[in-house]
Formats: structure tokens, C-alpha cells, sequence
């Protein structure tokens, strides 16, 4: 059976999700058919302007991800395509698609965009939201990857009326085909992945909110349009009535959310902190102050540092009103809009405003229902994927997987590990097949560069407005032309867009350029792209430089532009001094030891061990306490009703039958060292006298997190005080009988959003209401107040909200001025609260008072210490990239999962294990890493065998080493780290950092020198 | 009105931690003045004071090095090194007339864009208030001596074992005191120092005791004793005695 395993698999929808899934999976082994329904790839992420918390630029981290994506030999596109029917079974599918014609020769065209501009017919564009338009033949957005056009054959005069042909007229390259007609392919492969993403909600229908009667009533998708540079009014806030500046914005949260008018009970998830970034990101936008008010019944910032985000936009003035909407009504003439609606306390008021932005929820699109039901999948009443809470990227159908917002509407970091946690899936599904379809990569040979006088082409961007609204580029290309050994300078609109890359390519060529200079952005995100060019181009990576004229220029002097512009020409004469003596390092390969080691025996450790295991690599399991299981002991079910008890044993049994994960329990790390590929990892077992060393190459952090003890409401001096987890225990365990408690109050953030602990814990709303709710079994006249600041039950737990207030389960909201008290009167407890909606103090007599206590991170610091990774400020350890890297460390080889990375329930600790261990998997079935050549280097000749750098090195990585001419410094390359400390200290200079030696620097300081 | 100085500054950054809050400081569009020019090293430690002299010879009125916060060095503990690094950097350029405050060495993390901002701002206004470094010849020429002593074998030696001999203490486990560190320290770079100055003037045209005494205004005394030590170490040769008094000349 498993010899006929097919080694491909099938990724549905290129948006953020796909985009991941199809990249961890063609760097895993497995050949990708990336299937795209819309002519380009990038879906919703790349018409956001901004991403929370950070407020990184949207389409800036994601285009990395499009090039590669574009670029990988073992990823084929297959966009403007549908899938029309799936066949066969489990390892072995057959997909039938539809490639529609694109009425272009994808060989023919160079992507120049000559059809577009003469193009003479006009529609709404669909990536600007309707705000701008495009014509018949057009790519969907600047920076699209592939970015060759289409024709909308709808409008397209030549197919309606039979003339005009102008593009075809046009296009230099004879790319035009009118005569092309879809093509229909039967794909094999082994596993179907289903990233389909989301539609926005269309808040036409909900006439109250007067979306598409008014002008300025927009929607947050518009909204992102507006503010992106990119967008209809080039990154200028404006209003689209009458193109002036907005000073007042109003929110509406959940439209189309939290709404059984519109048959959608659950909650986007979303919406409450992508407002909050367009707030923030407004603000920054417009030259005036503006005055901006968020309209919200809870503020659903649950995600980790979100509350922080949450935190800010408070301090910054934006006003947060809870309330319900019920009209928004033009004022005549002007434009403006009357927001009315009803407040906490049940009063009516109004508000005026310039500009309404609907903060529209998500739904799965109908098209991938349709085809979901083709493909007889379980989904749950709104259309979108079931999984389980246990399985979360399994679809009911094996050998089919699920990732992004189909199976629930999510963010992008959510989105991106179970993506990852998709990949791993097919790719343990498929193990047997692995490497069975893949091409490698071959690359032009290195031409030799060292005969030749530098020949530097210096390519300057514009980043749509983001350089080029401050810096003069045309002045800063002209200067590029008259600096040394410079023989081309060219400027552009996204030096990182696909088509650019191409440029590069061809002007390597035709200048027979040697260096390669880029004048943009920051390095650290985007000069791994463009060294993959300049290799394609047949160039040693290392021979390119960046200077950063946006991050560290353009937007930081927004009001100096003449300043600025000096300063990229400064920027750019230094970094082409450098260039100029910058010499090509020949790249390393180091061998990885295919076994991992995880610390934690939580789910999520486990889970990562068995997924590790699934794909036929050894591991480690590591775990301090006396037995495997972790949190998960003392929960008893889910919010659904699943038995986690059952669960948990099911998965203890499948750990300890692998014959390939070795159990430690009772065992503490004494010491990690090494690096990717090859990390020696120092325990000591409880009870045992000899520590054991062990080798490994990558590294799963899983040390979990756990219920904070409260110090507040009596909790420790009153036994009917609890937390939700000893609740639970007594009524799982029948400790609680339904008789004894006619009286319950459970209160909310007990030591989450404190001054001390600014986060919020994320699972406690939900564990409230499910214990809420068992109670209510077991005794249903029994009251239950629950007291919290913001119910957080998003998702589909927002229908379990509903049940439990159908139930008559009382919720009052309380905030920090009033926070609820208990106090003790002859042994009964007493809760005094005021209601807001009342405006009424209550004293609630209560059998019992359940407290949601916070999560809180394990001891991390020695681990941390250890694995040289960081921590955020609230002790929970620090990914890569919070949206695209959520289980990568800056350092390679090591990787996070569960409550270690933020308080998070059961299935997306699970997701992230998954996609942990997918991770990790990569280097262990690719069996080698490439080690960056950017080491010390030691001259022989100047040496005198001192040894300070061998002291010096915290890494090892220099060692004293007897040759016949004295004792010599020797370097480890595969050890070394590239921090250059030696360099700076050598006794008698005779260390030097490739890329970064003595003469490089050097000139970068003395090219700017006042002659 | 004479226009407003405004100073050039040079930045050193280090890759993970500097040179990231000084992205996340334009990601969030935090405003600095346009004064400093910025070169990318992987780590502070990898600033060597040779770089902060050439610097200020080329014209740069100050230099800002800015590194990961002490204990979250990606290299573990570079920045110790940076700082140590720094410092004596610092001492040379007092001892050299130039205010070891057109030095600053400060930390700055991958989350700090708004303190990165504050830090530039900052600076450039203390720069700005101390006005130009000035291009006079001899100032230059204090500044060829300063970038040499750091140069020297023994000025670089100790400086790389200055955090073992405080914290962990030689091979027979003496601990220095950091006062007696100091005075240790500040002996030794003084001296390296005049006797760069000294090698200097020699570079070219063989010179006597006085002329070298005149022309660096050390006593007649110390230069000679320097001489000896120069003499000693191949780095100056006797050139001629002319009218009884001997002339030196720097050794190839």
C-alpha cells in the first residue's frame, strides 16, 4: 500500500497559509501544486497595510514569501485555477483542474504592464476594494507573483464587441493570445492541503449601517486600501466622498460577527485588534490629530502582546465606547455620519462623524463549500472545515488537511502554524514517498570574480511611496552613478517585486556587474532574497551589499526630505566602498544528526515527539516532573464536551509504544551546546549519580506554563474559593454535588491584564463558561454569576457564550476602578459587585467563588540561557517573526510550541506542536545545513599564538592548535557565530570577519571623509 | 548668521538587537534628526577602537556605538567587550584633548524603536552643543597617535583580558581591583600614547629630544626615556648626531 503513497501533495489557496504550507513542504521533500482561484498569489494578506501588533508592513514580510514561493523548483503555480473534482483515495488523489485561459502567454511575457496602460476599458478593481480601478487586462497588484496579466473577458471590448485588440497592439513581446481556451489537468497527489482563506462579510444586506447607500461608510478591508501606500489614494487618508481628511473615524465591531440576525453566531476573532491597528496606523497617517472611537461589546485581544497593542491605543486617545449599533444615518449634505446607538446602561446617544469604517467579519467563501461538499468533508453549520480540538488540521477525511481561517476564523500567526502543522501532516502521511518527486536546485556555476576590477550596479528603491515621498531617489541613482567602480545605477518601484529580480538579473548580464548594491529597506529581512537573485545570476551570494534608505531613512525623517536624501547618498556612497572590496565566501555544508530532542512533557512536547517520530526521526522527550502529561492532567473535558482524560491517555500510550521516542521523566537539562545540526545536550536523571549526554540536531521547546496560585478574594483562606481547574477537578471527579451549590460566582482576569501581568491568559473565559455550564447540569437552578472584564470567547465559543446566557447564566461586567470584593460573614461567602447596566452595587451571597486564575510561564531563564534564546517581558520565550515565524527562534535548530510561547488553549498548543515539529523536521530530512560563511579568519603569518581569542570566544569557536611554525589560532567555522569579537581584539590584528574585515569597514568609515 | 552646526555622527549598530530597534524605530515612523550615517556589524564586540579613531580622523565630529543590552547579547557577552572597548576608547580620546563624550556607547534592544529615537535625538543635540571637532593639524595629529596606541599589542592585549582579570583573575587566581585596574590601565595607554606621538614625528624627518619635546609638549625628559623604550623595541633608530645632539628617526 505505501509504495503507492504519491511523493506530491496539492496546496488549495495561495494566501498566507498556503503560501507556508507549500514552502515547508517543498523544503521537506514533497513536489507542491500551489493552486490559486484568483490570477496571483498573496490572497487577504497582501492587501493589508499594516499586520498587529508590531505594525510591520504587510506586504513587505509577505513578499519574501511570494518570491520564494515564485521561485521554488519543487512549488508549481497553478494560479487563475480551480479545482474542479477530486478523485481516488488517501495517497493516491486524483484532482481534475481548470486552468483558465489568461488570454497571455505566461513564456512570452516579461511582466512590463504596457497592456494595462493602454488598455482602454475600466472596472472597480477587486484588490483595491472597489476604491480604484483597473482595466481589462491587469495584474492583480504591483508586487503579484506571477506577475503576468489577465483579460476579463467580461469587459474586455475584443471579446464582447469584436474590437479593439489594443493590448495586443502593444505588447512588445507578442504575449497576447485571444485564441487561448482553459485547459483541463489531472493532477496525482499523494495529499491535499485546504488553505481556501476567507471572504470578507458583505455588510451590504444589514441596511441599517447604510453600507453602499453612503460613500463614506467603508469597510475595514477599504480601509487597509486606504491607508496602504499602494492604495487608491496612495497612502493618504482620505475619505472617498470627497477625497478630504477625515478628523473623526468610528469603528463598528462585528459586523456580520456575534450576529444571529445574519445567521452568524461566532465571533471573527480578528476584528477587535485589526481596528485597533487601523486606529494606531491612522493616526500616523494623518497630519491633523484625529479624533477615533471603536464601537464594541468586548474587546477580543487575546492573542499574545495584543493587549499591550490594546493598551497603547488607549494611552494614544482612541476612545473605546461599548455599546450596540443599531443605525448609521447621513447628515445631510456634509457627508458625515450619525452613529446612534445604545450604551452599556441601556441609554440612547449619537455621534457624528467624517468617516465609518464596518469592521466586517469572516466567512468561508461559497465556492470552497461547494467544493468542500464535493469532496464530502464534515463542516459545521456556517460552512466552514470541522476538526477536532484534539486534531485541529485534520479534515474528516484522510489524507486531507486543513490549515488558516476555512477551519475557523484566525490571524496570520495562527494561520501560519497550522500551515505548518497541515505540512507536517502530509508530510508524515507521506513519509514513505518522500524525495520520490522533488527536483534539486541547480544553479548557474559561480562566475570568478577575483581576476576582475569591481564592476557595481547600485539599484535604488522607491517602495512605493514609502522611499521615494521623502528621498529624491532619481538624485540618489544620479550620485550612485558618479561613485567609484560603479558602472550602473537603475531605480525602481519594489526593488523586492519578482519582476525586479528579473532586472537584476539582466543587468548582471548586460553590465557584466560584479557587485550588487541594493538601496532600500532593512537587510535583515530582505537581503536573503535578493543574494538568491544575484546566485541565479551566477554571483557569490556575498558579493551584495544593502543600505537601508527606508526603515533607517525615509521614515524617520518624513519631514526632511533634502536631509534625507543626503543621507541615502551618503548611505549608498558607503556601503559602495564597501562593495568595492567585498570578496565572494564559499559556502558550508554541515551535517546533521537526524534526531530531536524536546523539553516538555506537556501536549504539547508530546505531540511534537510523536509527529517527530511520525516521520521517522528519533527523539528525546524530556520532562522534569515525575510523568508525562502536564497540564492536561488536571483538565477533564473540553468547552465542546470531549473527554481530555481519555485523550490524554490514548496519546501517553502511543508515546510510550514509539520505538522511536525515548522517555526521560524526572530529568533536568544541566547544559545545551552546539548548533543546528549538531546540538550536545547534558541530563541528569533523578536518583541516577552519572549525568548522560545526547546528541541531537534540532531543538522543541515545550516547557509549558501553569495556573497561577492567587493571593486575592481569600483564595488559601477560604476552601469554597477555588480556581477553575480545582472546579473542575470536584465536579469531574463527583466532589461536587449539584445539591451543595445553589449559588456560584466565578470572576475573570484574577492575575492576567493586572499591572503586573499585562497579558491576557486567553483560555479562562472559555473554562469558565464550560464549568458554568456543567454546574447548570448538575444542578439548574443553581445561579451563576460569572464577573469579567471582556468575555473572550472567540471563535465558535462564542456559541457556548450564548448557550450559557440562554441558560440564565448572569454575566456582570466589573473594570479596574471597581473590581469585585469577597469577603467572609460567619464562614458564607459574599461577593459585592457593581452592576454597570444597573449602575447598582450587588452583594451576591455565593456557595462558592471560582477564580480564573492567569496562566504564568515556567522558570525559563536558565533555559533560556542555555539555548541563548530570548524571553518577552512577561517570561514567555520569544519567537522569530510574531506573524510569519510563530515557532522559530532567531537561532536555528530550535523552535517553540504551547504555553512556553503564550497561554493558548489545547488546540492551537496542539497546532503549534505540530507545526513545531514540522519545522524541526525540515534540516533533519534534508540531512545537511548550509552554515553562512561570515566567520573569522586567522593570517598564519601574523599570529603568534597569544591565545586571547581563545579566551575571548564564548562559542568555542577559536582554538589554539600546534603547527611547525608555533602555536596558531584555528578557526571552527561551524561553531563560529560571526560576531567578529576576535577580530576587534587581536593583539596583533591578525583576526579578520569575512564580510565584515578591517579594510570593509574601514572604508565605509573613510568614504564619507572631509577631504 | 553663521548657519546652525549641525554635527555628522557616525553609528556603529550591531545586527540583532541596535540595528532592529532602529528598523522598528521607522516601522513606527518615530522621528530623529538626519545626523548619523550607520554601519551594520554583527555584534558591538566587533567594533574595534580602531574603527572609532579612523572616524574622528575622517572628519566625523562624533561616533554613537550602540549595542544589545547587557546580558542579551546575541553573542552572549560581545557587548562586555564593546564596553570595555569603549571606555578605554574613551580615556584615549581624553588624553588625546578630544571630550570623551563625542564617544557614547549606549544599549538599545529589537523592541526599542522609540528609545533608539531618544538615544539619536539625544545625542545629536549633546553633539550639537559641543560644537565641531575641528580639523587643526595638531589635533590630527593627536588623533594618527591615538588610533596607533590602540594598535599596540599591549594596549589591545589588556584591554581583551580586562574582564578575566577582574571577574575570574589569572593563572594563579589573583583577582585585580577594578581601582587598581585603572590606574594599571590608564599608565599604560598614556605612555603607549605619548610614545605614538613621539614615533609620529619621526615618521618622516629625524628629530632631536628638544625639537620632539617642542613640538608635543612633553618635558625633554620623558620623551627621552620613551626614546629608550622605542629604541629598545626596534620601532626608532639613532639617525645622526648633528652639532653633539643626536637625532632619531622612526625604524623600517
Amino acid at each position: 500500500m505505501n509504495k503507492d503513497k504519491i511523493g506530491s501533495v496539492m496546496v488549495v489557496g495561495g494566501g498566507i497559509g498556503g503560501i507556508q504550507a507549500a514552502l515547508d513542504l517543498a523544503e521537506s521533500g514533497y513536489h507542491v501544486y500551489l493552486v490559486e482561484k484568483s490570477p496571483a498569489l498573496g490572497g487577504v494578506m497582501a492587501q493589508l497595510d499594516k499586520t498587529f501588533p508590531t505594525n510591520d508592513c504587510s506586504i513587505c514580510i509577505l513578499s519574501p514569501k511570494l518570491v520564494e514561493c515564485g521561485r521554488h523548483l519543487n512549488i508549481e503555480l497553478l494560479t487563475y485555477s480551480d479545482i474542479l473534482d477530486v478523485d481516488g483515495e488517501p495517497g493516491n488523489f486524483k484532482v481534475k483542474i481548470r486552468k483558465r485561459a489568461r488570454y497571455v502567454n505566461e513564456l512570452l511575457c516579461t511582466g512590463c504592464g504596457i497592456c494595462q496602460e493602454k488598455c482602454p476599458w475600466k472596472t472597480d478593481s477587486e484588490f483595491d476594494a472597489s476604491l480604484a480601478k483597473r482595466k481589462a487586462i491587469y495584474v492583480p497588484y504591483l508586487q503579484a507573483v506571477p506577475n503576468i496579466p489577465v483579460i476579463d473577458k467580461e469587459l474586455c471590448a475584443y471579446f464582447q464587441k469584436g474590437k479593439c485588440r489594443a493590448c495586443e497592439k502593444f505588447c512588445p513581446s507578442h504575449a497576447i493570445d485571444f485564441e487561448q481556451v482553459d485547459q483541463f489537468i489531472d493532477i496525482d497527489v499523494g495529499a491535499i492541503v485546504l488553505a481556501p482563506g476567507f471572504d470578507e462579510f458583505d455588510p451590504k444586506p444589514m441596511f441599517n449601517y447604510g453600507y453602499s447607500r453612503y460613500p463614506n461608510v467603508i469597510t475595514s478591508i477599504q480601509f487597509e486600501r486606504i491607508l496602504s501606500a499602494s492604495g487608491p489614494y496612495q497612502g493618504e487618508l482620505l475619505r472617498p466622498s470627497d477625497k478630504k481628511l477625515p478628523q473623526k473615524i468610528a469603528w463598528i465591531q462585528c459586523v456580520g460577527s456575534r450576529d444571529v440576525g445574519c445567521d452568524r453566531e461566532y465571533c471573527s476573532t480578528v476584528c477587535c485588534t485589526y481596528a485597533i491597528k487601523e486606529a494606531i496606523v491612522a493616526k500616523e497617517h494623518s497630519s491633523a490629530p484625529l479624533d477615533e472611537a471603536i464601537f464594541f461589546m468586548d474587546m477580543r485581544t487575546q492573542g499574545k502582546d495584543f493587549d499591550k497593542f490594546y493598551n497603547r491605543a488607549k494611552e494614544e486617545g482612541i476612545r473605546f465606547v461599548r455599546s450596540k449599533v443599531y443605525r448609521v444615518e447621513e447628515v445631510d449634505g456634509t457627508g458625515n455620519l450619525a452613529i446612534k446607538y445604545v450604551t452599556e446602561d441601556s441609554k440612547i446617544a449619537s455621534e457624528e462623524f467624517n468617516l465609518v469604517v464596518l469592521s466586517v467579519g469572516l466567512q468561508p467563501s461559497q465556492e470552497v463549500v461547494d467544493l468542500a461538499r464535493r469532496m464530502g468533508l464534515q463542516l459545521n453549520k456556517y460552512g466552514f472545515c470541522s476538526t477536532s480540538p484534539f486534531s485541529p488540521v485534520e479534515t474528516s477525511k484522510p489524507g486531507i488537511f486543513v490549515c488558516g481561517a476555512f477551519s475557523g476564523p484566525k490571524d496570520i500567526p495562527e494561520t501560519v502554524m497550522q500551515a505548518s502543522g497541515a505540512a507536517t501532516k502530509s508530510a508524515a502521511f507521506l513519509a514513505p514517498a518522500r524525495k520520490t518527486l522533488i527536483k534539486e536546485k541547480v544553479y548557474p556555476p559561480e562566475r570568478g570574480v577575483s581576476s576582475e576590477e569591481p564592476r557595481i550596479g547600485v539599484f535604488i528603491c522607491h517602495c512605493g511611496i514609502n522611499i521615494g515621498g521623502v528621498v529624491n531617489v532619481p538624485e540618489v541613482k544620479e550620485y550612485a552613478r558618479t561613485l567609484p567602480n560603479v558602472v550602473f545605477a537603475g531605480e525602481n518601484l519594489y526593488t523586492c517585486s519578482q519582476d525586479t529580480q528579473e532586472i537584476i538579473k539582466q543587468m548582471i548580464e548586460e553590465h557584466h556587474l560584479n557587485r550588487i548594491v541594493v538601496a532600500s529597506c532593512t537587510p535583515r529581512t530582505h537581503e536573503p532574497l535578493f543574494q538568491e537573485t544575484i546566485r541565479e545570476a551566477g554571483l557569490n551570494r556575498y558579493l551584495f551589499e544593502m543600505a537601508n534608505i527606508r526603515d533607517q531613512c525615509s521614515w524617520v525623517h518624513r519631514d526632511h526630505p533634502e536631509e534625507a536624501t543626503q543621507k541615502a547618498k551618503d548611505l549608498v556612497k558607503m556601503v559602495v566602498a564597501k562593495a568595492s572590496l567585498i570578496q565572494p565566501l564559499g559556502e558550508l555544508a554541515v551535517g546533521v544528526i537526524d534526531k530531536g530532542l524536546i523539553i516538555g512533557g506537556g501536549i504539547a512536547g508530546m505531540t511534537a515527539a510523536l509527529e517527530l517520530a511520525d516521520q521517522g526521526f528519533e527523539c528525546f522527550l524530556i520532562e522534569r516532573g515525575k510523568e508525562l502529561g502536564g497540564n492536561l492532567r488536571r483538565l477533564y473535558y473540553t468547552l465542546e464536551g470531549i473527554d481530555t482524560q481519555e485523550f490524554l491517555q490514548k496519546t501517553l500510550r502511543k508515546v510510550e509504544q514509539s520505538e522511536l521516542i525515548r522517555i526521560y521523566t524526572g530529568t533536568e537539562i544541566k547544559e545545551i551546546s552546539g548548533y543546528i545540526g549538531n546540538f550536545t545536550t547534558t541530563i541528569k536523571i533523578n536518583g541516577r549519580a552519572e549525568e548522560e549526554v545526547l546528541q541531537h540536531g534540532v531543538i522543541v521547546v515545550a516547557t509549558g506554563g501553569e495556573e497561577y496560585k492567587p493571593s486575592e478574594y481569600l483564595y488559601g483562606r477560604h476552601n469554597q474559593v477555588l480556581t477553575q481547574q480545582e472546579l473542575e477537578r470536584k465536579i469531574a471527579t463527583g466532589d461536587l454535588k449539584g445539591g451543595e451549590v445553589n449559588s456560584v460566582v466565578m470572576i475573570q482576569c484574577v492575575g492576567s491584564r493586572t499591572e503586573e501581568r499585562p497579558y491576557c491568559s486567553k483560555v479562562c473565559c472559555s473554562q469558565a463558561i464550560k464549568n458554568a455550564l456543567k454546574i447548570k447540569e448538575l444542578n439548574p437552578s443553581c445561579n451563576i454569576y460569572i464577573l469579567y472584564k471582556d468575555m473572550r470567547t472567540y471563535g465558535f465559543r462564542e456559541e457556548f457564550y450564548t448557550q450559557a446566557r440562554s441558560q440564565g447564566i448572569l454575566f456582570i461586567r466589573y473594570d479596574d476602578e471597581n473590581k469585585p470584593e469577597v469577603t467572609c460573614e460567619n464562614g458564607r461567602l459574599r461577593v459585592n459587585i457593581l452592576d454597570p447596566i444597573l449602575d447598582e452595587k450587588l452583594v451576591i451571597d455565593s456557595d462558592l467563588v471560582a477564580l480564573s486564575a492567569a496562566i504564568i510561564p515556567s522558570e525559563n531563564g536558565e533555559l533560556a540561557r542555555m539555548l541563548k534564546v530570548p524571553l518577552n517581558e512577561d517570561g514567555f520565550f520569544l519567537e522569530a517573526h510574531v506573524k510569519l515565524r510563530p515557532v522559530d527562534f532567531a537561532t536555528d535548530g530550535i523552535f517553540v510550541c504551547g504555553l512556553a510561547h503564550s497561554p493558548k488553549p489545547i488546540d492551537e498548543s496542539i497546532s503549534q506542536a505540530i507545526a513545531a515539529a514540522g519545522r524541526a523536521a525540515i534540516p533533519l530530512s534534508k540531512g545537511y545545513v548550509s552554515v553562512e560563511p561570515i566567520v573569522s579568519k586567522v593570517s598564519a603569518e601574523k599570529c603568534i599564538g597569544c591565545g586571547l581569542c581563545e579566551s575571548l570566544c564564548a562559542f568555542n569557536a577559536i582554538r589554539l592548535k600546534m603547527t611547525p611554525s608555533g602555536n596558531k589560532a584555528e578557526n571552527i567555522p561551524a561553531s563560529c557565530k560571526g560576531c567578529g569579537l576576535c577580530a576587534a581584539s587581536c593583539p596583533q590584528q591578525a583576526i579578520t570577519m569575512c564580510h565584515f574585515t578591517d579594510e570593509e569597514l574601514m572604508a565605509e568609515v573613510n568614504a564619507l571623509a572631509v577631504v | 548668521m553663521a548657519t546652525k552646526f549641525e554635527p555628522r555622527i557616525l553609528s556603529f549598530l550591531c545586527n540583532w538587537c541596535s540595528y532592529a530597534g532602529a528598523d522598528l524605530a521607522g516601522v513606527s515612523r518615530f522621528q530623529y534628526p538626519p545626523n548619523i550615517r550607520v554601519i551594520r556589524t554583527m555584534c558591538s564586540g566587533r567594533v574595534d577602537p580602531v574603527f572609532i579613531l579612523g572616524a574622528f580622523l575622517s572628519g566625523f565630529d562624533a561616533v554613537l556605538v550602540l549595542g544589545c543590552h547587557l546580558g542579551d547579547c546575541h553573542y552572549l557577552n560581545g557587548n562586555y567587550h564593546a564596553e570595555k572597548k569603549m571606555h578605554l576608547t574613551q580615556r584615549l580620546l581624553g588624553i588625546a584633548g578630544v571630550n570623551p563624550h563625542r564617544l557614547h556607547l549606549d544599549w538599545v534592544s529589537a523592541a526599542e524603536g522609540m528609545r533608539f529615537a531618544q538615544i539619536v535625538t539625544n545625542f545629536t543635540t549633546q553633539v550639537r552643543e559641543l560644537g565641531p571637532l575641528g580639523r587643526e593639524e595638531s589635533l590630527i595629529q593627536c588623533l594618527k597617535a591615538a588610533k596607533a596606541a590602540v594598535q599596540q599589542e599591549k594596549v589591545r592585549w589588556l584591554v581583551g583580558k580586562e574582564l578575566d582579570l577582574i571577574e575570574k583573575g589569572n593563572i594563579f587566581g589573583e583577582k585585580i581591583t577594578p581601582s587598581k585596574w585603572e590606574t594599571l590601565l590608564n599608565a599604560i595607554i598614556e605612555g603607549e600614547y605619548k610614545k605614538m606621538r613621539i614615533t609620529l614625528q619621526l615618521e618622516e624627518t629625524p628629530r632631536s629630544v628638544k625639537e620632539i619635546a617642542d613640538f608635543s609638549k612633553l618635558s625633554p625628559l620623558e620623551v627621552s626615556s620613551h626614546l629608550t623604550d622605542l629604541e629598545e623595541a626596534g620601532q626608532v633608530r639613532l639617525h645622526s648626531i648633528a652639532d653633539r645632539t643626536p637625532k632619531y628617526v622612526r625604524a623600517r
